[in-house]
């Protein structure tokens, strides 16, 4: 696009993006910096040496620990995160693309309405939300279960949302009408047309409520008891809540959140190539 | 978003008031069985779900279900209680399920079950039998002074010592305060160097527990109860007293501001910031841990005293295992529970890797808080944390929502640091924001 | 904010494709029912209720109180405080934040897509980090003797106490920058890039500069992801809670009613679950008038 300009003014005029760009990477990038530093150091050094260099290497001493610590629970914890966010964001994909088609596609009683609430869900704040919850499971007798987190965690309205929006953008409706004229029923118009044109917003759909289910915590906090059914967060924040029983505990709090973000990292890496101009391009229709 | 006729609604509204009815109904589940003479044991092979959030008490736990095959337990290591477990005891308590058979309760929290009538009371199981086996100012904390009544079992305790620094008082040619007017003297006296430099820090975080035990000290008495209700005084005189001298040193600008326990306070502790700190007998190893490199510095002398020659303490932490009411178990969970506090390499154990002062009254005799210690410079500290033990008020009385009382002090505390109110404000605001719980609890408060 | 009847509706097979209907919708409805609206039902039910006992000490139990709880709460000056410390710090750091993911966004959109797939990782990357992690990082690097903008070890010496009562928002508001600004800007990034290519070609023959490109083609087509995130961010920002719950743990200035949230969060776990469900109650009553009278407005002006 520069290329119709001088040489000198298109070089000044590209390079001054890339600070700015390069100036928010490092904003970005300091705290993350810092955990990678920190999670190198042995307990004594954390406070008293720079926060943003390194000291002696304890870092390998720190992981052996954090994986053998409570017999290896941690690795256990890992194993329960990719469970609860990969197969409860899987389900909430799917259940949100075939209520979003519904609701793109289909005309019935309350439409609107339905819709409304759904958008209305996330309004109340999900401190009030967590007792009847909880009451809810434990009359089912499911609390202290994987169902416990990884039900609520299949349910995104924001996903119904979104997958309505971009069914409305992508799918015609001449296309259903004529597969419908070839005698295609509706559950195979739903798997083999819709769902492939709406690719990108269920890969978007999925990563937004595989974060969703990754950072909340809360959820777990409330339904689990059994450290071997938690995920690597709830892991976590109990150690810290122990420290003042064993601080030592301080050194694999920092390891393991370091180690946390990785499997996050790759798989929004891996992710990255399927998500072109997703849903969200659409934005809110007037 | 678009407006409907009312009518279409309508299946949703029914729908969800059926859900809610059934809800509701689930809800209310606490007409549980009375079984009165539940203490017999039960003969057969049993399981007993146990919530911990100690450290390394995993270790006690194996030890005890390989010598006690017929007695299993199933141990869950859950958050610290004020950071969620005790929200799900209440949900549980609410659901009238999922409480398990015995769990961790902190000393000041168990009033609170109690009212919720959710401890049950394992007197009968041996608990009252084995009194004479724990410190003495624990009893009445987990009696409540009710007869024949015992609703938890002592785990730890927190004797409150003054933690400092030989070689720094030694440097700034302090004295060990022997009373709180000589600590206040010195940390003005530190303050003046203008190093940077304080006797020790105020924060308001983790604060209401240690103040209270400040007060504690000085013979306050937060809270009491008879047939009547509770009486509530938490600005009583004793506590005033306290309240001034830290507002004294406020005003004079003679404390750090450092939060305890958070890695700055280690930093600051291994940078000689900081001379003293006021703690209890199970933040020896916060310090050694947090601060390695002031190995062989520290000593320790009995807390400052409001009257010279006294030798008052207090306690502040610890805690207790009780025994939720509905447990099918209460004589194996009470069995457990008392071999966990009191047997010796059990007890070694949650001092070795949970970091716990011993409620049981042998405790004190382990290996490792017997004789010199090496991070205090090979100094026997213990024994003047034990002095300490022996020398506190056993009329303490905790209140029935202390995360109110706690959380309203510390909100208010934070005005007090920033000069925006007094420490005297502050109880004032606590007292009523205390009294208006109680009162919103449905629990009777009476004047003094 | 709904889309257009479908004229796809179902001319034959009626039947066929009712029960299609309820088959697709029935997952999620199902699911809904149970985790939002019977809880939400229940908080609203539940919120009419007090405390009472028989006898000083007997047991709990919840009696109807009317409106006692609501009166109560909207008596409660810390309550109310609490609210508007929420919408000053949604003035403040939601155009903040927004305009840095604009900005960011904007200067993507020309660059390479090897630059541009690297940058958006870099930035999206504190939305993947657990709030308990994120607590953790920003604690370090605002606690005053820790942080190297301060007086830490090799610091900076910059003298701001970023956990004190005056800074506390703004450190609050920069977590929640980093954490969400990347996520906006992916929004406000993918929506440029469904814009047609052909649009600036056609604007640069005419003789349009870069920033005219920007303000009369991007800018209007990026309304509705603009819209989307305003949304989220009025939600996001009253109902705010993880951040300041974490830090609260390092700083007394982030009391236990600091943000409405905090505060029914805090008074369920007092027990008083009746009052912390009324708080809620009114907060997503708040949120929801705030994010309608936006939307109306927002579309208004078009």
């Amino acid at each position: 696009m520069t290329a119709a300009l001088p040489p000198a003014q298109g070089r000044l005029r590209s390079l001054a993006p890339l600070v700015v760009l390069t100036a928010a990477a490092g904003y970005f990038l300091l705290p993350l910096w810092w955990l990678f530093v920190a999670s190198t150091k042995s307990r004594g050094d954390l406070a008293v040496t720079p926060g943003l260099w390194f000291s002696d290497l304890a870092l390998f001493g720190n992981l052996k620990d954090l994986f053998t610590h409570e017999d290896g629970v941690y690795v256990r914890w890992l194993v329960n995160t990719a469970l609860y966010a990969g197969l409860g964001a899987a389900l909430a994909t799917l259940f949100s693309a075939m209520a979003g088609y519904v609701f793109a596609k289909h005309r019935f009683r309350g439409r609107e309405a339905a819709f409304g609430v759904v958008l209305a869900g996330v309004l109340v704040p999900p401190a009030a939300l967590a007792l009847p919850l909880f009451l809810l499971f434990s009359s089912a007798e499911l609390t202290n279960t994987y169902w416990a987190v990884l039900v609520p965690s299949a349910v995104s309205p924001l996903g119904v949302y979104l997958a309505r929006v971009q069914v409305e953008a992508a799918v015609p409706d001449e296309l259903i009408e004529a597969a419908r004229m070839d005698g295609a029923g509706e559950y195979r118009i739903f798997f083999a047309i819709v769902l492939r044109l709406v690719r990108p917003a269920l890969v978007t759909i999925f990563l937004f409520q595989s974060v969703a289910i990754w950072n909340n915590f809360f959820l777990p906090l409330i339904m689990l008891t059994d450290s071997d059914l938690y995920p690597v967060t709830l892991g976590l924040f109990s150690w810290n809540t122990q420290v003042l029983g064993d601080p030592d505990l301080t050194r694999l709090v920092v390891a393991g959140s370091l180690v946390s973000v990785v499997p996050l990292a790759l798989a929004f890496v891996s992710l990255e190539r399927y998500w072109r101009g997703g849903p969200l391009a659409g934005g809110v229709k007037g | 978003m678009v407006s409907t006729p009312r009518r279409r609604l309508r299946p949703l509204i029914a729908m969800l008031v059926l859900s809610l009815l059934a809800l509701a109904a689930c809800g209310g589940g606490d007409d549980a069985s009375e079984s009165g003479s539940a203490c017999a044991p039960s003969g057969e092979k049993v399981t007993i779900d146990f919530w911990s959030w100690v450290p390394g008490i995993e270790h006690a736990v194996e030890l005890w279900n390989e010598q006690h095959p017929d007695i299993q337990v199933n141990l869950s290591k859950v958050p610290d209680g004020r950071a969620g477990t005790y929200q799900n005891y209440n949900n549980a308590i609410r659901a009238g399920r999922g409480t398990p058979d015995l769990g961790m309760i902190e000393y000041d929290r168990l009033p609170d079950y109690r009212l919720q009538n959710a401890l049950e009371n394992i007197g009968p199981c041996g608990a009252a039998a084995a009194r004479d086996q724990f410190v003495d100012y624990t009893w009445p904390l987990v009696t409540f002074g009710e007869q024949d009544a015992v609703y938890a079992v002592p785990e730890d305790t927190g004797p409150m010592v003054l933690y400092y620094r030989a070689d720094l008082f030694e440097q700034y040619g302090i004295e060990v305060p022997r009373t709180w007017e000589q600590f206040a003297q010195a940390a003005d006296e530190v303050a003046a160097r203008g190093n940077g430099a304080h006797l020790t820090n105020l924060a308001p975080v983790d604060f209401g527990g240690w103040f209270a035990a400040l007060a504690w000290q000085n013979g306050a008495r937060w809270f009491d109860w008879d047939d009547e209700g509770w009486t509530v005084t938490i600005d009583d005189e004793p506590t005033r007293q306290v309240a001034d001298l830290w507002q004294q040193m406020i005003d004079n600008g003679d404390l750090s501001e450092v939060p305890t326990f958070t890695e700055e306070w280690n930093r600051a502790l291994a940078e000689d910031q900081l001379l003293s700190w006021v703690g209890a007998a199970w933040g020896g190893k916060l310090i050694e841990l947090g601060a390695p490199s002031t190995e062989g510095k520290w000593a320790v002398a009995p807390l400052p005293q409001w009257q010279e020659g006294a030798q008052a303490s207090a306690n502040w932490g610890g805690s207790t295992y009780a025994v939720f009411e509905g447990s099918d178990h209460p004589y194996e969970a009470t069995q457990f529970a008392l071999w966990l506090n009191t047997h010796p390499e059990s007890v070694a154990i949650l001092n070795e890797e949970g970091g716990a002062y011993p409620a049981a009254a042998d405790g004190t005799r382990l290996p490792a808080l017997t004789g010199p210690q090496p991070f205090f410079g090979d100094r026997d500290i213990y024994q003047v944390i034990n002095e300490a033990a022996g020398n506190i008020d056993h009329d303490w009385v905790w209140g029935p929502t202390m995360s109110t009382t706690f959380s309203t002090l510390e909100d208010e505390m934070a005005g007090v640091l920033d000069g925006a109110q007094s420490f005297r404000d502050a109880l004032d605001a606590t007292q009523r924001e205390t009294v208006e719980d109680l009162q919103a609890q449905s629990l009777t408060v009476t004047e003094r | 904010m709904t889309g257009h009847a479908s004229p796809a509706a179902l001319r034959g097979g009626r039947r066929r494709s009712r029960t299609a209907i309820a088959g697709f919708l029935a997952p999620f409805a199902l699911l809904f029912l149970a985790t939002y609206l019977v809880p939400a039902g229940y908080a609203l039910y539940k919120s009419f209720f007090v405390v009472e006992r028989d006898g000083p000490f007997g047991t709990p139990h919840d009696v109807f109180g009317g409106l006692s709880n609501y009166t109560k709460a909207l008596g409660d000056s810390e309550f109310l405080r609490g609210i508007g410390r929420m919408l000053l710090f949604g003035v403040v750091q939601y155009p903040l934040m927004v305009a840095l993911a604009l900005v960011l966004a904007l200067l993507l959109d020309t660059r390479s897509a090897r630059l541009q797939r690297l940058m958006r990782l870099i930035y999206f990357a504190p939305y993947a980090v657990p709030s308990v992690v994120a607590a953790l990082m920003w604690g370090f690097l605002y606690s005053p003797g820790l942080s190297p903008f301060t007086e830490g070890p090799g610091g900076l010496g910059i003298d701001v106490d970023f956990l004190g009562t005056h800074a506390i928002l703004w450190s609050i508001a920069n977590v929640v920058t980093w954490t969400y600004c990347g996520f906006n800007m992916i929004v406000l990034v993918t929506a440029l890039q469904t814009i047609d290519r052909d649009l600036y070609r056609a604007a640069r023959v005419d003789g349009a500069s870069d920033w005219q490109i920007v303000r009369h083609i991007k800018l209007p087509l990026l309304r509705p992801a603009l819209v989307l995130i305003t949304v989220f961010s009025i939600i996001g920002i009253l109902q705010l809670f993880t951040e300041p719950q974490v830090l609260s743990t390092l700083t007394g200035s982030i009391t236990s009613d600091y943000t409405p949230s905090l505060a029914a969060f805090n008074e369920a776990g007092a027990n008083n679950y009746s009052y912390a469900a009324a708080i809620s109650m009114i907060l997503a009553v708040v949120t929801a008038v705030l994010s309608t009278v936006f939307m109306r407005i927002a579309w208004r002006n078009r």
